[in-house]
């Protein structure tokens, strides 16, 4: 069952953005999180950092060691989000991060947290399929949260309609051969994948990722599905946000602002 | 007991293939393949010819008298530091590449910590005429760079790795990146058993080839199997290869030793037994050093081969299962046994080895036991560690 929240999206050009939580400061999740409801971003995927993220380019990788240099935990992100749904967050909210953290930290304490902090899907990408099938499937089903799946343009057609068939929140579709921050470079083969998978007729939406890093790339992957998630681009627009009142925590302002100028660009 | 993978990669609750899709159909199409590839006679019949033609196997079992008087029992030394490129990690990177060629890659890329599993792929490379690319961290770069010279001699592409703690977990994740990118044409040669499933699996097999020739040389001594093998343990691929033919026979004590680095309370250590907890790190479910919130540690021995947090899931299971004693040793009882082996028997261990050789001076034996002990390498590489921390003490006696 798809989440009530994943419905409001757009069904063409949805913009979703990934940020690593506790980057660039600690205190920052829920300032970056208010400036992208307010840029009028469809979905937003917060990301908890981990010391070795084999999926990632060398952005998100920095984000991930800078956040942990910040001192950002699990369990400070728990108490971050915790008051975000009575703020006024809107938007649906995916997680994401690898395994090892949220075993450590029980997945069943992290899956329930999750979801009473008001997240809508989980994406870890170094959970196996079958292991979803034997494992964290119950998880997700009693917590009520969306599992989302990484589809590539190897991934054999049976395999997609099996992750289908889970009624994710969406299929994560990867734009390029590359972990994350490369180039999407949208040639004729890649969008002829992009077609195969739209006409398969799925029920989950499709939104790609990896490579999305400006208007063009985001019209180009969009073309042939619901969305795209911008991410390391993201993270390099906000790096550079001046602390506010004290050291933990971004100016808001200036966070409003490298925000609303780095969707302008986008869409 | 018995130590056989699951079909879903488990040794116990320790393996498995935790992967992201972009390697699933990589991971897979080497699960399906690899034991039939590795049983097929022709790939075996090649593959022992490489290892006796090129790498010069078998390797001597070599009776080490004053080192038996001193412990007061046999002990028998399996010579890898004989093999070609100086460890035992040849014998690895001979069965992969061979595999690869038969899944039609062209590319080879590997992870190396001390430069001995790189220099035995770039080996590999140049014997086929294979591209290859070794991902190594610039920490490790420094210390190793007589292996770098070797790599890059042998024609391969040594790219430094400067992420994290620039050491081998850094190396293994960067190797990762690269194989998500080039997942066409490109075989990872992981050089132990550590990483997704077959890779422990298949790993172990093509170093069990250490275990078979103990099992013969102790057949033709007299036909006593060993009372104890004892192999140093980083990701524990030579002791993966030492244990394996031994494991279904009781009587056999097998023991691994870990490098405890400054100590096990120190902070500063590569202890994972002693100091890790279980979690998912490069593919699988295993053991490793990490933090209350899940994050990796960095790992610490002065040998850059022992210099990683996790050890593989098949020692992982054979730890909690008992069936395998792990021990550690420390920085400076590492340098004492290497020292000892050269002064005693005339053989400068790697300091990876030289932990498996300093675990006898705290071991209780009887007259009657036949202890293999294996040393994985060569120290050649270690000469400049060697020098740096005996000083002008280095033509000094053993302590």
């Amino acid at each position: 069952m798809t989440c009530s929240r994943f419905l409001q999206l757009p069904e063409k050009g949805a913009l979703s953005v990934f940020f690593t939580a506790g980057y660039p400061r600690l205190n920052d999740t829920c300032v970056v999180l208010d400036a992208l409801q307010q840029s009028g971003v469809d979905m937003v995927e917060v990301g908890f950092p981990f010391s070795d993220p084999v999926a990632d380019g060398p952005t998100i990788q920095e984000s991930n060691l800078a956040a942990l240099q910040n001192g950002m935990t699990v369990a400070t992100l728990m108490t971050q989000l915790k008051e975000i749904r009575g703020q006024g967050i809107t938007m649906p909210i995916l997680l994401m991060g690898y395994l090892n953290p949220v075993e450590r930290y029980g997945a069943e304490r992290f899956f329930r947290e999750a979801a009473e902090c008001g997240a809508d899907a989980l994406i870890l990408p170094d959970m196996p399929f079958d292991g979803y099938q034997d494992r964290y499937k119950a998880l997700f089903a009693k917590y009520r949260l969306n599992p989302v799946f990484l589809v590539t343009s190897r991934t054999e057609p049976e395999r997609v309609r099996a992750f289908d068939a889970e009624g994710p929140a969406f299929l994560y579709v990867l734009s390029s051969d590359a972990v994350t921050g490369g180039s999407a470079n949208i040639t004729g083969e890649r969008e002829a994948f992009f077609e195969r998978l739209s006409a398969m007729g799925l029920r989950s939406r499709l939104i790609v990722g990896f490579g999305v890093s400006d208007r063009a790339s985001f019209q180009a992957v969009t073309k042939h599905t619901s969305g795209a998630i911008v991410g390391s681009a993201f993270l390099r627009a906000i790096s550079h946000v001046p602390r506010g009142s004290s050291d933990s925590q971004s100016d808001g302002a200036a966070m409003q602002e490298a925000v609303k100028e780095f969707v302008s660009k986008m869409r | 007991m018995k130590l056989e993978v699951s079909d879903k990669g488990y040794f116990g609750e320790f393996g498995g293939a935790y992967v992201p899709e972009m390697l699933y159909p990589n991971v897979r199409e080497l699960q399906l393949q690899y034991r039939e590839v590795m049983s097929e006679p022709g790939f075996q019949a090649e593959v022992e010819g490489l290892l006796r033609d090129f790498a010069g196997r078998p390797t001597p079992m070599f009776e080490a008298k004053t080192l038996s008087r001193m412990y007061g029992c046999e002990i028998l030394l399996k010579r890898e530091d004989l093999v070609h490129t100086g460890a035992h990690k040849i014998n690895n990177t001979i069965g992969q590449i061979l595999l690869a060629r038969r899944l039609g890659k062209a590319r080879i890329i590997a992870e190396t910590g001390a430069g001995q599993h790189g220099v035995a792929t770039a080996t590999v490379c140049a014997l086929m005429g294979m591209p290859c690319v070794v991902y190594m961290g610039e920490v490790d770069m420094k210390r190793q760079a007589l292996n770098v010279a070797r790599m890059r001699l042998l024609g391969a592409e040594v790219r430094g790795v400067s992420s994290g703690s620039k050491t081998l977990k850094d190396a293994t994740n960067e190797a990762m990146r690269d194989w998500i990118a080039n997942p066409h044409d490109t075989h990872y040669i992981i050089g132990s058993v550590v990483g997704p499933h077959p890779f422990p699996d298949m790993v172990a097999r093509f170093q069990s080839v250490i275990s078979k020739e103990i099992k013969e040389q102790c057949a033709a001594r007299g036909s006593r199997q060993p009372t104890h093998v004892i192999a140093c343990v980083g990701g524990g691929s030579n002791a993966m290869g030492a244990f394996f033919h031994f494991i279904e026979d009781p009587r056999v004590q097998l023991v691994g030793v870990e490098a405890a680095g400054c100590g096990l309370t120190s902070g500063r250590s590569a202890a994972t037994t002693a100091l890790g907890h279980p979690g998912i790190l490069h593919g699988s479910k295993t053991l490793f050093m990490q933090s209350e919130d899940g994050q990796v540690e960095e790992a610490h021995s002065i040998s850059a081969g022992l210099d990683y947090p996790g050890i593989g899931p098949q020692h992982a299971h054979l730890h909690v299962s008992g069936r395998v004693t792990y021990a550690s040793v420390t920085d400076e009882e590492a340098l004492n046994g290497a020292k000892l082996l050269a002064r005693r028997e005339g053989i400068i261990p790697a300091l990876e080895s030289a932990h498996a050789v300093a675990y006898l001076k705290g071991a209780k034996f009887k007259k009657e036991d036949r202890v293999v002990v294996v040393v994985s390498g060569r120290g050649d590489k270690d000469m400049a560690t060697y020098l740096e921390a005996f000083g002008e003490k280095i033509s000094d006696d053993v302590q």
